[in-house]
């Protein structure tokens, strides 16, 4: 083996730390950092318990808890099936499909809210058929924030479930058929297993998604306490009305649970 | 009984009326270098790969028939497979994946276990049962698949490089226990190698694979020494020339002469000479071989206790001897060597 000198010195001076660029990633991380300072900085540690425990504070947690976990469990129910037609079924339109699907995570909440009012709402094209046949509308209901939550969840469950399916191994499927089981029973027993932990990753990402919605939550559902009124509504109204100290200690309660999602999925996002 | 002809393409593969027939009980072996579709056989008769046209047909039952628009899915097929892969479950244990395919098949999941606890005792790895694939060795992972595709009882058991990836050290016994298994297989068994011990040793009948066509098929004497191709010759390790038959034997391409044979035959033909037949002399030998040719050692690949010597000559020739012998003889690469075969131990038959 011959080994010249050359590499070795363009080597040294790739090593060497790039100034400009660190400090300009120090302004960024500050940039992120400071918010939490703040908020950390401002917080009433004194008085949180008593911040949190207000009938309203606690109705807001309760319904956000409610509406988040069903928009989950919705997101799983039918994002599953949703990524599977998505990631192994051929048919004619299927990036269009796709591109529908995935169209909530880049679309302002709140426009999704008014989108979401114009086909379900009470005169919708499809609302007022749910009016006239069942007897439910979903706008200022708390179906509706579930509806809504959904809405803007579901994709991240879906784009995450929808890359398993497409890198998971098929030849344990073949493998599973060559043993006796049909489609159905090696999908529940060899799939979903092997995709286990993008299935927890997905649901995880779009529960924490579902938690923190507003925009579409309050076009959609309004703003009405104990109903439609979730968390992120709580602390924008508190805030509004200068009731900072509820704003934070509410604001609190997300970050923790942002920071545990986070930290909980770190094995997918955080391995540098 | 299987009774398959196989025709499909497949991108660059093309599948060239495979004939595969075997008698339940029976053990073939299919061989050949790689690319020739060996693989894409062994996913036909499981239905992982549909056929083009042909048909395959396991016991009377009619498993793929395009011409006839019959098709039974692979969940559906008597089929027990051990993928080179393995493709052990990895979120199962040993016991649950080989208690995969009774369960599968309708079996309550206290029979399947019982079940999948006796096959795994029948390929010694029952105490492995709790343990995940991951932690399993070469071998042990082998006899878990193994245990895996016969605890179905299948019909027909396809096996694919069963023995390739395991380390020499493992190998000779669980070959051993696999010849053991198959002497002792009701259904039908086709393994898929590119080692001719293995094939060997496991097989009744061969079927030499080249380039999506059936170039041979025949036990291993019959390949020793009859090969229609250099593959075969190489395969069964014997020398294998290509020429026009005369009255003394073989003429080459080159013009160097073979002599032997029984001289009734004429035209285009392949001689055979057996390794352990070419003699090996540091000078020219007296006496009585018709075949003597001066050549070159090429090179000398010692195995076990006996060494090929390839020799380049008019007659290229690769001989095989003792290690003793070689190191009698002091030969090696790039040394002149007179290598002999007497006229009768060249087999002349028709191309």
């Amino acid at each position: 083996m011959t080994v010249t000198a050359a590499p070795r010195r363009r080597e040294v001076r790739t090593n060497r730390p790039p100034l400009l660029a660190i400090i300009v990633a120090g302004i960024a991380i500050t940039f992120f950092a400071a918010p939490l300072v703040g908020l950390l900085l401002r917080a009433p540690w004194g008085n949180l318990w008593d911040e949190l425990s207000t009938p309203e504070t606690v109705d807001a947690l309760k319904l956000s808890l409610v509406c988040s976990l069903s928009a989950t469990a919705l997101s799983v129910g039918f994002g599953v099936p949703l990524a599977w037609v998505l990631a192994r079924q051929e048919f004619p339109g299927r990036r269009l499909a796709r591109a529908i699907v995935m169209l909530p995570m880049v679309l302002p909440p709140v426009v999704g809210g008014v989108a979401l009012f114009l086909a379900f709402g009470r005169r919708g094209f499809i609302g007022q058929e749910l009016d006239r046949w069942f007897g439910f509308t979903l706008p200022y209901t708390t179906l509706g924030v579930i509806v809504a939550e959904t809405f803007v969840a579901m994709p991240f469950f879906v784009v995450t479930v929808e890359a398993a399916l497409r890198s998971v191994d098929r030849r344990y499927e073949e493998a599973a058929a060559t043993l006796g089981s049909g489609r159905i029973t090696t999908f529940r027993r060899v799939t979903l297993p092997l995709i286990g932990p993008s299935l927890v990753a997905g649901a995880a990402l779009s529960w924490a998604r579902a938690l923190g919605e507003f925009g579409a939550t309050i076009t959609f559902a309004g703003n009405l306490p104990g109903k439609t009124q979730t968390m992120p509504l709580a602390i924008f109204l508190e805030f509004e009305n200068g009731n900072t100290d509820g704003a934070i200690a509410l604001s609190l309660v997300l970050v923790l649970v942002s920071v545990t999602v986070l930290v909980g999925l770190r094995d997918r996002w955080l391995r540098a | 009984m299987l009774d398959a002809v196989l025709d499909v393409q497949r991108g660059r593969l093309h599948l060239d009326a495979v004939a595969i027939e075997a008698a339940a009980g029976t053990t073939i072996a299919i061989v050949g270098p790689n690319g020739a579709g060996k693989t894409t056989v062994l996913q036909i008769l499981a239905g992982l790969v549909a056929l083009d046209t042909g048909h395959v047909t396991l016991d009377d039952v009619v498993l793929d028939d395009p011409q006839h628009g019959r098709w039974c899915d692979p969940e559906a097929r008597s089929v027990g497979v051990v993928f080179q892969e393995l493709l052990l479950f990895p979120h199962l244990s040993v016991l649950e994946n080989v208690a995969f395919g009774p369960r599968s098949r309708g079996h309550r999941r206290s029979d399947a276990r019982k079940c999948a606890t006796e096959w795994l005792g029948r390929l010694d790895v029952a105490d492995l049962a709790g343990d995940r694939p991951r932690a399993l060795s070469g071998g042990q992972a082998q006899r878990v698949a193994i245990a895996r595709a016969l605890a179905t009882e299948p019909r027909l058991l396809l096996l694919d490089e069963p023995l390739s990836a395991l380390d020499a050290s493992t190998r000779p016994s669980l070959r051993r226990d696999l010849v053991r298994h198959l002497e002792t297989f009701p259904g039908v068994a086709v393994v898929v190698t590119h080692d001719p011990v293995e094939a060997m040793a496991l097989a009744d009948h061969i079927v030499v694979l080249e380039d999506g066509r059936v170039t041979q098929t025949g036990d291993c004497d019959e390949l020793r020494e009859r090969p229609r191709s250099d593959y075969v010759a190489e395969f069964v390790g014997v020398n294998l020339y290509r020429g026009t038959a005369d009255a003394d034997g073989l003429v080459l391409a080159n013009g160097a002469h073979l002599v032997g044979g029984h001289g009734t035959l004429r035209g285009d033909a392949l001689a055979v000479v057996h390794p352990r037949a070419v003699a090996l002399h540091r000078s020219r030998p007296d006496g009585t071989p018709r075949n003597v040719w001066a050549g070159t050692v090429r090179h000398v690949d010692p195995e076990g206790d006996r060494v090929r010597v390839h020799v380049d000559a008019p007659v290229p020739v690769t001989a095989e001897i003792t290690a003793s012998s070689l190191a009698e003889l002091g030969l090696g690469a790039g040394m002149p060597v007179w290598a002999s075969v007497k006229a009768t131990e060249v087999t002349v038959f028709e191309a």
